[in-house]
């Protein structure tokens, strides 16, 4: 069948309304619609798409944008306009998602209660010559459900007394679409409500609270790292309300932690160190850091974190699937500390350990002035006092918690989105959607009862639908036979 | 344990010359002179492909035993154990076309253990993987093995009977492939399910927007579609044989970009 009489079937200039439902409640336009999403997300695959780094860096963003308009040259341009450059976020998805979830809504109407005979190929018809059932086809149409209702059919009947649908197996469409539906509802839900809060670091026993109306803080205690082995690296949470605790948890790496609707991520612990300096009197030294400026203090707090530092070059690459990188100039297991009053600087070097090794190991060197030989080199593991050009220098080594927690309600409808849609899968591979609709003709010397299935003409009769036939014939007279016709209510589809 | 010269790639090698043989033979029997081949033929063939498939079986659990860890955590293991898969499933569902067609299902997998072996020694997961807990990726991926084999089955399948009406102008009635596209979905939305919930459940994330993940829900939705039209519209013959015969050409960038 061609897409025009395809269209003809399903648009009927009479009833404007009536078509559009059957328009946008057609399987055919599901069809569609996924096709669509497919060149989408083939597209997604092909294209660059921008890397998380460029979204939440304007100068990563400027130089990605900057490498592809020159590798692209004015096509680049049309990416951008177009929305390819980040096709999971674009208007497209999102109009796609909104017309496929408007389409299965409708569809799914059309499940439970059949509106309209929708794309009904394969026919039949069956001519009734027995008298008494001639005279009341309210009669005919109670001996037909007899027979679907003895072979499980649900039977639906028209406003007209002479027009029917009955279904098989229509509960498992029903749980792929709902899932479906419940899917795309999430990711809506997921997009409006959810919010997370990444990389908070926290040191032991500081507060920190969690905002967003929880009126909940957080403390964090006793943190280790993890190694590398199963069950290493935890912190223990305490949860405040006001001045009291509520409940005490222990977050663990690569395990989330529910408590009150949230969820916390270990996402990973830093080394930490805190120098102190003091004259031979026992007052405070001002000290400084690069990152810190001009300003001074008296005790400095060194983050190692191996992924970030402040300097770095951006990589990038077009390639599809490539992520975009940084290179550190620096180290981030490296920082530095400045005593301005003394014309000193003091490099910090972060050892992590071996998994399931020994504890970590910090080595501090002293530089006079400009000089690029330390005068002065020491390796520590725990809290030590040393004396540099004699000042005494406190360093403690602690570890801080980057936790991420935050709060999303459409996981729960993705999720159980997700199973429907298996269920309904695996229970419609051994039991196809079977549906098949039902018109009386009366006339004086027969009635002629036709039946389509769901089953386009092209394709070859299926089996279940010529015995459903041949019951049918034998219930209503034992000596007919169904044989093939016309369908004489093509003008008249509105059941 | 103890050392022994057999490796991996060795058992994968025999596997090669073993489909191939099922190929041939085949393709013999298509050529007999006379009346039809008989069950006998069929019978040595599957043999043969039975064979392949233990081989690749022991070539991956001799990996696994050198490796002490979980199996299928790097792309050619997936690319190999989507192989037996669809060797599994061609056995489950033989196919009952016609002779010479029939060939392709073998010529085609002999490919893949090939593309697989070539890709040997098995590289390091990603670190993105690391994280998964190794059963759970394991699992995960075993779905997407069963899924691939599926399709690689229903499409090698229905390519014989397209080419059997096209070509040799003769009525093809299988139907084993449909049956097998129809299993390998709900396997690679069990894939992708485990695949999400690991990933929410490790690091707060269901979506990467990885090249594995995208070519994972573009087969996906490409399936969808075959679903819908072979159980809401009751498409069977022409329409899906070409489908999922698109559908295995899909597969093989699925699996590459793991």
């Amino acid at each position: 069948m061609t897409i025009r009489a395809r269209w003809a079937e399903f648009w009927d200039s009479r009833d404007p309304l009536d078509s559009l439902w059957r328009v946008f409640a057609s399987p055919y336009l599901t069809i569609l619609l996924l096709a669509c999403l497919t060149v989408l997300i083939g597209l997604g695959i092909i294209l660059p798409q921008r890397p998380t780094e460029a979204l939440t860096d304007q100068a990563a963003n400027n130089l990605w944008l900057a490498s592809l308009r020159q590798h692209y040259h004015g096509v680049a341009d049309w990416f951008i306009r177009l929305g390819l450059l980040d096709i999971h976020r674009s208007l497209w998805m999102r109009g796609l998602l909104g017309l496929l979830a408007f389409n299965l809504l409708l569809a799914t109407l059309d499940i439970v209660q059949p509106r309209h005979v929708m794309h009904a190929g394969m026919e039949r018809e069956i001519l009734v010559h027995d008298p008494a059932l001639l005279e009341s086809p309210e009669r005919l149409m109670e001996r037909i459900r007899q027979v679907l209702h003895a072979q499980r059919y649900r039977f639906l009947i028209g406003k007209s007394n002479r027009l029917a649908c009955a279904d098989h197996s229509w509960a498992f469409p029903l749980l792929v679409y709902m899932g479906l539906l419940l899917v795309i509802g999430g990711l809506v839900i997921s997009e409006r409500t959810a919010w997370w809060e990444e990389n908070v670091a926290l040191q032991p026993g500081q507060v920190r609270p969690l905002g967003h109306g929880t009126n909940l803080a957080l403390r964090a205690d006793d943190i280790e790292a993890y190694n590398g082995l199963s069950n290493s690296g935890h912190a223990e949470l305490t949860f405040l309300r006001g001045e009291g605790e509520t409940a005490r948890r222990r977050l663990r790496t690569y395990t989330p932690l529910f408590y009150h609707g949230l969820l916390f991520y270990l996402t990973s612990t830093e080394p930490v160190l805190l120098v102190q300096a003091h004259d031979a009197s026992g007052r405070n030294i001002p000290l400084r850091t690069p990152e810190s400026g001009a300003v001074q203090f008296m005790e400095v707090a060194l983050h190692f974190r191996a992924a970030e530092a402040p300097r770095y070059i951006v990589v990038l690459d077009l390639l599809p699937g490539s992520q975009l990188s940084r290179q550190f100039q620096q180290s981030g297991l490296e920082r530095y500390v400045l005593v301005p009053s003394r014309d000193l600087s003091l490099r910090l070097l972060y050892q992590s350990p071996q998994p399931g090794g020994a504890t970590p190991a910090f080595q501090v060197q002293a530089f006079r002035g400009a000089e690029t030989v330390p005068f002065y080199q020491h390796q520590f593991h725990a809290a030590e006092t040393i004396e540099i050009a004699g000042d005494r220098y406190l360093f403690q080594p602690q570890r801080y918690a980057l936790i991420k927690f935050g709060q999303d309600d459409g996981l729960v409808f993705i999720f159980v989105g997700i199973v429907l849609v298996m269920l309904g899968m695996i229970l419609s591979t051994r039991h196809p959607l079977k549906r098949v609709y039902l018109g009386l003709q009366p006339s004086s010397k027969a009635v002629k009862v036709w039946l389509a299935a769901n089953v386009p003409a092209t394709e070859k009769i299926p089996v279940w639908f010529e015995n459903l036939v041949q019951d049918i014939a034998t219930a209503l007279e034992p000596n007919r036979q169904g044989k093939t016709d016309k369908n004489p209510f093509a003008m008249d589809k509105k059941a | 344990m103890m050392a022994t010269p057999l490796s991996a790639i060795h058992f994968f090698t025999v596997a090669v010359f073993c489909l191939i043989g099922s190929a041939a033979v085949y393709l013999l029997a298509a050529r007999m002179p006379g009346t039809s081949p008989g069950k006998g033929w069929r019978n040595v063939a599957r043999a043969v492909a039975s064979l392949a498939l233990l081989c690749i079986a022991t070539g991956l659990a001799l990996s696994l035993a050198k490796r002490g860890d979980w199996p299928l955590q790097t792309a050619p293991e997936v690319i190999l154990a989507a192989t037996a898969a669809a060797m599994l499933w061609h056995l489950v569902h033989p196919y009952r076309g016609e002779w010479r067609w029939g060939a392709l299902f073998y010529l085609g997998a002999a490919a893949l253990t090939i593309w697989g072996t070539v890709r040997w020694p098995a590289a390091q997961a990603t670190p993105a993987v690391q994280a998964m807990p190794p059963f759970w990726l394991f699992v995960s991926r075993l779905m997407l093995a069963l899924a691939c084999g599926a399709f690689i089955h229903a499409g090698a399948t229905d390519l014989a009977c397209l080419l059997t009406e096209k070509i040799s102008h003769k009525i093809c009635a299988e139907e084993t492939g449909n049956a097998a596209v129809l299993l390998g979905l709900p396997f690679l939305s069990a894939s992708l399910l485990l695949t999400v919930t690991a990933e929410l459940y490790t690091r707060g994330v269901y979506w990467n927007c990885s090249i594995a993940e995208s070519w994972q829900l573009l087969a996906w939705l490409f399936y969808a579609i075959i679903w819908c039209a072979w159980v809401i519209l009751g498409w069977r013959g022409r329409r899906i044989w070409v489908l999922t015969t698109l559908g295995m050409v899909l597969v093989l960038p699925m699996l590459n970009a793991i």
